[in-house]
């Protein structure tokens, strides 16, 4: 055996295995916070902020409710997907610390969402959760520890060796915005088409034995209230609004009722949600449940199993929230 | 234990430190020991059936040479044997719900009984492997192996056991026998193979499995996404089926093994015989050399041999798992071939230019992939009648979208492709110097481990072959 033959193999472990460390320091690991919606609350000063996900978006309009409420102004922080990880970082590290003190944080969710810690906090989802951090946040490193991630002992050591390897969701939005970017060579350029993509992947088009989890497959399976501060993030949600003297109302939104505009509920969900209105009342915050209100009608949805209003009734859906927060949130 | 695991990085470094500390018998006891590891760390019942197959197998061999008045008799224990756990494992529930379906359809009671059997990976793997030892024994080609030690090895070799390649005896025997001896140059290049592999199952494959899978789950697609969706899945189960084999070949280099090459650009391919040179030689040259010469091969009358090759394929399609659509697909490849023949016995095609051969048979193999990754029937049909006019520019936006996102995944693939398969056809070689060379490989090396790094799917998924 040739000794430069075993240099050679030395070598070729040893840059291979090092040179990725050695990127690591040039390479940014994680997604940076995202200071826009802090500078626009700086800037907008409102005494409401509504936080949520898409489908708050879709069945709110800020300006409108704003006008509803009389109360000065209303800001709203969310994104579609996002879930309590995100609205507990959102509280934290935006409206809390924005100085801005509103007079009302709305939170709204729907289904178990509020105290299933670790729902969709994985992939892409936890690019955007880290734009929401500066670093590591120490509860949700708690929460969610390594079920974020799922990780074993030695995936653990391996992203711990190669950070690089925690940062590939970024990677990946590149590639895919590159996709978008390139296919408008091809053609005249279709607006809004990475939503209509997704679109495409819609529960309603995907074969039966093909189905993910959807809502409510989620309500479906076994529900248990839990308020333990190390299983999810609503008792990290309170404790910072309460140490920020910011009141909080907790908003349940109507998923779609179906055609005959009864939203069915299981047992077990009504039970859950008997268990954490108690206890988020029992937290001196408020409880808005809409799930039973009749007024959102199923024409106001936009698609039969979908639980987004549509644009069509946005106003309509606006002006029922405002009727139902009003005395909440008015009363002095 | 699967290869584009932490754990198995961790079991390749103690097995290897351990290995080559040993004598040589040890070292093949040890393998044996690191196998049966390898093999039974998520399922030990599943190593019974592998023993009952080792020994059987070996004592038949055994059987033969003792007493050859009686050989066909041993072949026939050994055979039946091999099929009958392949038809337990495998083929039992498809054959009961077929069975339900004709006594339905006769207006009898089906019988609605299904066999709650886990089917132990790698069954069709080293049942085939074992069948080609006892027929290379009946037919003389090999003498049976006295060592139970060294067969046990050779059907449990662990790089190789979950899905190949289909290795020979009398490719494998000698080596087991023979001294091995600690190459560092060996070693880098099989670390190089074994790195090329993971980069092509974690990103290639397990990203465009990603989109194949989304779009294959959507009851009606467009012709543009289901096409994408068709693209995705022939970059896919190549890149996935590949890189085991490479990651196979790599990890038997660093034992000091040689295992064949099972793939060779078969995507640049010029018809569908080529096609078949080149995909899964394993599998094709064992048909060949097992089934089809057996049936007669060639050496009979057209109708006779049409027939042989239709009967292969089938049998080649059933192989690849318990469905009507590998049978379809294994059907569509027979036809094809003989189609092929009648063309080239027409002298049609001789001066079709190399790049339209190899687009046109991508087409096929992709038209293929269809067959084989659609397993409703119904939906298949829907799929390949589907009509590519009267889309929305929308509809063709996202099938260039999904093909673009296809095309930039497996860009690595396309360049290895064009410098080890369509350079070497041009006579353009590119030979550096030995330490250009080591600059070279060691600058790939980097930039795969790069890559594996950054853009390791973020869902991952197991090797598509482990299903068979």
């Amino acid at each position: 055996m040739k000794s430069r033959h075993v240099a050679q193999l030395l070598i070729f472990v040893l840059t291979v295995l090092l040179v990725p460390l050695a990127l690591n320091h040039w390479l940014p690991s994680k997604r940076p916070f995202n200071r826009q919606p802090l500078e626009r609350l700086r800037t907008d000063r409102p005494s409401i902020v509504l936080i949520g996900d898409s489908l708050v978006h879709a069945a709110i309009d800020p300006q409108l409710l704003q006008k509803e409420l009389g109360d000065g102004k209303v800001d709203m922080i969310w994104r579609g997907g996002a879930s309590s990880a995100a609205w507990y970082l959102s509280l934290k590290n935006y409206v809390i610390s924005s100085g801005v003190k509103p007079r009302w944080v709305c939170i709204f969710f729907t289904y178990d969402l509020l105290t299933n810690a670790a729902f969709r906090t994985t992939a892409t989802y936890r690019a955007f959760l880290e734009s929401l951090m500066h670093g590591e946040d120490p509860v949700y490193r708690a929460v969610l520890g390594d079920e974020s991630r799922r990780e074993t002992f030695l995936q653990r050591i391996a992203s711990q060796l190669y950070p690089l390897n925690d940062r590939r969701h970024h990677y990946q939005e590149k590639i895919s915005r590159f996709a978008f970017k390139t296919e408008t060579l091809t053609g005249p350029k279709i607006k809004g088409l990475p939503r209509r993509v997704n679109e495409i992947f819609d529960v309603a088009r995907l074969r039966q034995e093909t189905l993910p989890q959807t809502p409510d497959a989620l309500a479906a399976r076994s529900l248990v209230f839990s308020a333990d501060p190390k299983r999810n993030f609503l008792p990290h949600i309170v404790q910072a609004a309460k140490q920020a003297n910011i009141p909080l109302c907790f908003v349940r939104v109507r998923p779609n009722p179906g055609p005959d505009n009864e939203f069915q509920e299981t047992e077990e969900l009504r039970a859950y949600v008997a268990e954490l209105r108690a206890w988020i009342e029992s937290q001196s915050c408020a409880f808005l449940d809409t799930a039973a209100n009749k007024k959102f009608t199923p024409d106001m949805y936009l698609r039969p199993d979908d639980d987004h209003i549509g644009p069509w009734a946005k106003a309509s859906a606006t002006e029922i929230y405002a009727g139902e927060l009003r005395p909440i949130l008015l009363t002095p | 234990m699967i290869f584009h695991s932490l754990v198995y990085l961790v079991f390749l470094v103690i097995v290897l430190a351990i290995y080559w500390s040993l004598p040589r018998r040890g070292q093949n006891f040890f393998i044996i020991v690191a196998s049966y590891i390898f093999y039974g760390w998520e399922h030990p019942w599943f190593l019974l059936p592998l023993w009952a197959s080792t020994l059987i197998d070996w004592l038949c061999a055994l059987g033969m040479e003792r007493w050859p008045l009686r050989r066909r008799v041993f072949l026939l224990i050994s055979i039946c044997f091999s099929l009958a756990l392949l038809g337990t494992f495998k083929y039992a529930n498809f054959a009961l719900d077929n069975l339900d379906t004709v006594l339905t359809g006769v207006g009898a009671n089906p019988w609605h009984v299904a066999l709650r059997l886990a089917l132990p990976v790698g069954i069709s793997f080293y049942t085939f492997q074992s069948i080609g030892y006892v027929v290379d024994v009946y037919r003389r080609q090999i003498p049976a192996e006295r060592s139970l030690l060294q067969y046990a090895l050779y059907v449990t070799f662990f790089p190789q056991l979950v899905a190949g390649p289909i290795e020979r005896a009398s490719h494998m025997l000698p080596q087991y026998s023979s001294q091995r001896f600690f190459d560092a140059e060996l070693w880098r290049n099989a670390l190089g193979l074994m790195l090329w592999g993971f980069f092509k199952k974690v990103v290639i494959a397990d990203n465009t499995a990603i989109i194949a899978n989304k779009i294959f789950a959507l009851s009606s697609p467009s012709f543009p996404v289901l096409w994408a969706g068709v693209l995705a899945f022939t970059v896919q189960i190549y890149a996935d089926f590949s890189a085991y084999t490479d990651i196979a070949r790599g990890t038997a280099r660093l034992l000091g093994f040689e295992l064949m090459r099972n793939f060779w650009h078969p995507y640049l391919a010029t018809s569908p015989a080529d096609f078949w040179r080149r995909w899964h030689i394993s599998l094709s040259t064992w048909m060949r050399d097992y089934l089809y010469i057996s049936l007669g091969g060639s050496r009979c009358s057209v109708a006779r041999n049409s027939f042989n090759l239709l009967a292969t394929f089938a049998i080649s399609g059933l192989w690849h798992g318990a469905s009507w659509n590998f049978v379809l697909w294994g059907f569509y490849w027979g036809f094809l071939l003989l189609f092929e023949r009648m063309l080239v016995a027409l002298g049609v095609g001789k001066r079709i230019p190399w790049v339209v051969k190899v687009g046109f048979t991508f087409l096929l193999a992709s038209i293929g992939w269809l067959m084989f990754r659609e397993r409703d029937i119904g939906q298949l049909y829907r799929d390949l009648t589907l009509s590519p006019l009267g889309w929305s520019r929308r509809d063709w936006a996202m099938g260039i979208y999904f093909g673009e996102l296809v095309g930039i995944y497996s860009l690595p693939l396309a360049i290895h492709m064009l410098c080890t398969g369509v350079f070497p056809r041009w006579n353009l070689e590119f030979d550096l110097p030995e330490r250009a060379r080591f600059i070279f490989e060691t600058a790939m090396g980097v930039t795969l481990f790069m890559g594996i790094l950054m853009l390791r799917s973020l869902t991952t998924s197991d090797f598509i072959y482990f299903q068979f």
